[in-house]
């Protein structure tokens, strides 16, 4: 568009915009302060529009790895949560006519030298629908509340979402002496 | 032959440091002799950088396993392509691409301003070089794509590529986002030269206005084709799922697009000098930021690389150096930039510009809180606290209809001050249209449809209109005034105006992709298990689980579902998801089938085939999902137009 000319034309006969401006500096307030008065109506509107939207609380939730979840001591029935952990070998239970998924998320990874943390966390997810990488020990986020399970049955973490992912594979080369070592000893660092 | 990129990486980085200093020493004195040495320099960085990405594509495709990084990304059981394709599959390699292609593009342009800008190429040739300096010391130093494996051990195969990455669109999606990412490093460039040397005219965002804008466009192939591989490969029914490392690449477009539009103030009305430079800085740091975002791990991401913390640390310091650099310059001239001319109207083509402005910095304000809350928030509170998609949906939703009206309105309405008869004579037609098509779906679609996609579709139609109206205008006055034939007045309307009705094109495409999203409102899911014979109904499809069949046996195996589709009854095909589990590297990834139309997309996953024998089908029907990818065509359709290159008019651009 740089040469249109009614644009050039114009834009020498400017006397006009000229008088334009005198006027508005009359008129008091001036086009600086206009633009101001918009810009924060606008920024207004989208934050009350926000609020009244996104107050639920559903859209804001805290993630947390599973230790800081267990020192947390939260209440069964409270809000959504995004738990980070492993999944404890050999618990994942597909149960097709409930449609659900039951599985034990543990703080540290299960094949990790020292483990440290004895956190664990029965989860129900919601559905059938796990993601690929979804097995005995993948590193996994779960998102859902804390609910109680039955009378007294103690709490179980009802999930909504469950998010898993491979550590080794997404992981730029860290550390390769580490790794090298690890596939010699173990012979199966490549698998995740 | 690592030996090779090993010590072309040693020299690109000396001579770049040096190019550095010759660049500063002849900006300061001012003499021609070190100009030149300088933009050689950018010559020779380029060079030993395309002996290094050599040296690497070499190591892939002959297998050397002694090499780590091929170790680690490549395998033998991976085809010739894909192998290649590994250069960008890791995080030192992608380094070496960045800094590979920020050397083409100062090659580009030290050859396009070999008689031109002299002033500003010494300062332009050591910005260049100055980002090349900090890619080629993290290749020396920090992450090196021709690191050995320990001594002593033999290598006979590799761990192989992520299978999630094992795909065409995987292959080139990495090369547009990085042309744009790093494309914008030209602007940046003039622009910093023009702050250093007190050239604060035109002349930088002039020459660099084709760079630019082939950077905005590769940048937006890069999102486009990310999202469409998200949609074959991951599985889950959707393109765009507000990820760190999505959003990363979304908000430098967003900047931008948002300094495509502002600049057009500049250059007509000499306003918003510093606004524009602003932008340029904004955008190119949201580059290097998203890069650091993606490579470091900083936020936490389902597809992000991770890493050690001090890596990231070094790269976010250089974001700061960098951006604090530039914003330094521009504080110390501000002074020189100001305008002598003020906004006339709120009714005036450059308030469009504005408003435009606006609504682009608050998406930007919105991606950045969303992607950055668990980061800020664990600061302050200690607690992460995350948002997912629904927080962004909700925000950018009014945002981007904002936008949509803008696209219809800005280009109709006059520079200066429009006055009512002119609005009235531009605005009648289209709005016309705008509102009928709202009132007929609102009939039509009664209780179906919310607000959000009643105003998309009616603000579509209204920005089509706008379009046609232009056209036919400039078309009929054409034929008119030069006695032209129709298909004459365009060609001329697109060679003598290009980026004017080139940028029209881009604005239909962004209709059809905003009509492709507004879509997702009808969206149904259906999760069913199912066993041989079964089937299963979403709206007026119905879908019929045959079998489940072992996939022939490749570098990966796994099974292969026979679903048959009907549409009220009739066939309409046979849908193959697949169930892949990748050998050597031990992981599972499901291959959702689609069938694909303008109305709607039915997208099938096999989640699982059971113990018992039953598969486990998710169902999705995503309406009208396919006009994103339409709209994509359309936009790449503008872009070639806007870059045509017209030889008579003369190129004045690096």
């Amino acid at each position: 568009m740089s040469s249109s000319p009614q644009d050039t034309q114009s834009e020498k006969a400017d006397p006009a915009g000229g008088a334009e401006r005198a006027q508005t500096a009359q008129s008091g307030l001036s086009k600086g302060a206009q633009l101001t008065l918009g810009a924060l109506l606008v920024a207004g509107l989208l934050a009350w529009y926000g609020y009244t939207n996104l107050g639920e609380g559903s859209s804001f939730t805290y993630y947390q790895t599973l230790d800081e979840f267990a020192a947390a001591d939260v209440a069964a029935g409270g809000q959504a949560l995004r738990v980070h952990g492993y999944v404890a070998m050999e618990s994942i239970e597909r149960d097709l006519e409930g449609r659900q998924v039951r599985f034990v998320v543990q703080n540290d990874p299960p094949h990790a030298a020292a483990t440290t943390s004895e956190s664990r966390l029965a989860v129900v997810y919601q559905s059938l629908e796990t993601p690929d990488l979804f097995k005995d020990g993948a590193e996994v986020v779960v998102e859902g509340r804390l609910q109680q399970a039955g009378a007294d049955r103690g709490t179980v973490f009802v999930a909504d979402n469950v998010m898993a992912k491979c550590p080794s594979k997404f992981q730029a080369e860290a550390n390769l002496q580490a790794e090298a070592e690890g596939a010699a000893t173990a012979g199966s660092s490549q698998a995740m | 032959m690592s030996d090779i990129g090993l010590y072309s990486l040693r020299f690109a980085l000396v001579v770049a440091a040096f190019g550095v200093a010759a660049g500063v020493a002849a900006g300061i004195q001012k003499r021609a002799d070190w100009t030149q040495v300088a933009e050689r320099c950018v010559l020779a960085t380029f060079l030993f950088l395309s002996v290094a990405m050599g040296a690497l594509f070499y190591a892939l495709a002959t297998n050397d396993f002694q090499i780590a990084y091929v170790m680690q990304h490549s395998a033998r059981s991976m085809t010739l392509p894909f192998r290649l394709a590994a250069l960008w599959g890791g995080q030192s390699g992608s380094l070496l691409l960045w800094g590979w292609m920020l050397s083409v593009f100062g090659c580009v342009t030290v050859l396009a301003n070999r008689n031109q800008n002299r002033g500003l190429m010494p300062w332009v040739a050591a910005v260049l070089l100055a980002n090349a300096c900090f890619f080629l010391a993290l290749l020396n130093f920090v992450t090196v794509p021709f690191d050995q494996v320990p001594v002593g051990r033999v290598l006979s195969d590799g761990n192989g590529l992520n299978p999630l990455l094992q795909h065409p669109l995987m292959t080139i999606h990495p090369l547009m986002l990085y042309t744009g990412f790093v494309g914008f490093v030209v602007p940046f460039a003039f622009a910093f030269a023009a702050l250093v040397s007190g050239e604060l005219g035109t002349t930088w965002f002039r020459t660099t206005r084709r760079t630019t804008l082939v950077a905005w466009s590769f940048l937006a192939y890069g999102l486009m084709l990310g999202g469409r591989w998200a949609y074959e490969v991951l599985g889950w029914g959707g393109y765009w799922a507000w990820d760190p490392v999505e959003n990363a690449a979304l908000m430098p477009w967003l900047a931008a697009t948002a300094y495509l539009h502002s600049v057009m103030i500049q250059e007509k009305r000499d306003m918003l000098k510093i606004w524009n430079l602003v932008l340029v800085g904004l955008t190119y740091t949201l580059c290097l930021f998203g890069t650091f975002l993606t490579r470091s791990g900083v936020v936490q991401s389902v597809h992000s690389f991770t890493n050690s913390g001090w890596f990231g640390f070094i790269f976010l310091a250089y974001v700061a150096v960098i951006a604090g650099a530039f914003f330094a310059a521009l504080f110390y001239r501000r002074n020189e930039l100001r305008s002598p001319r003020k906004l006339e109207s709120m009714v005036s083509r450059e308030a469009g510009f504005l408003l435009n402005n606006w609504a682009f910095m608050a998406l930007l304000v919105v991606v950045f809180w969303g992607t950055m809350l668990p980061v800020f928030s664990e600061s302050i509170s200690g607690q992460r606290t995350t948002v997912g998609p629904r927080f962004f949906n909700t925000l950018v939703g009014p945002i981007g209809l904002f936008l949509l009206f803008l696209t219809g309105v800005g280009p109709l309405i006059a520079w200066h001050r429009a006055s009512l008869a002119s609005i009235r004579k531009q605005f009648t037609v289209p709005a016309l249209v705008g509102l009928t098509v709202g009132l007929v779906t609102a009939v039509a679609l009664w209780g179906q449809i919310g607000f959000f996609t009643l105003s998309c579709w009616a603000l579509g139609a209204f920005v089509v209109t706008t379009v046609g109206q232009e056209y036919t205008q400039a078309i009929r006055a054409r034929m008119r005034l030069h006695a032209e034939s129709p298909f004459r007045a365009v060609a001329t309307l697109l060679e003598k105006n290009q980026r004017r009705y080139g940028g029209y094109v881009v604005h239909l495409g962004i209709v059809f992709m905003m009509i492709g999203f507004s879509g997702a409102f009808f969206n149904e899911e259906l999760l069913e298990n199912v066993n041989p014979g079964d089937s299963v109904s979403i709206h007026d499809y119905r879908l019929q689980y045959l079998t489940a069949d072992p996939i022939p046996a490749q570098h990966y195996g796994g099974a292969r579902a026979r679903v048959a589709l009907y549409r009220e009854d009739e066939p309409v095909k046979m849908l193959l998801p697949e169930k892949r589990m990748y050998w050597l590297e031990q992981q599972p990834t499901s291959i959702p089938a689609i069938h694909s139309t303008l109305n709607e997309d039915i997208y099938l996953v096999l989640t699982a085939i059971e113990a018992d024998g039953s598969a486990t089908l998710k169902i999705y029907r995503n309406p009208l999902v396919n006009w994103i990818w339409l709209g994509g065509m359309v936009l790449v359709l503008g872009n070639i137009l806007i870059l045509w290159p017209h030889p008579a008019r003369g190129s004045q651009s690096a």
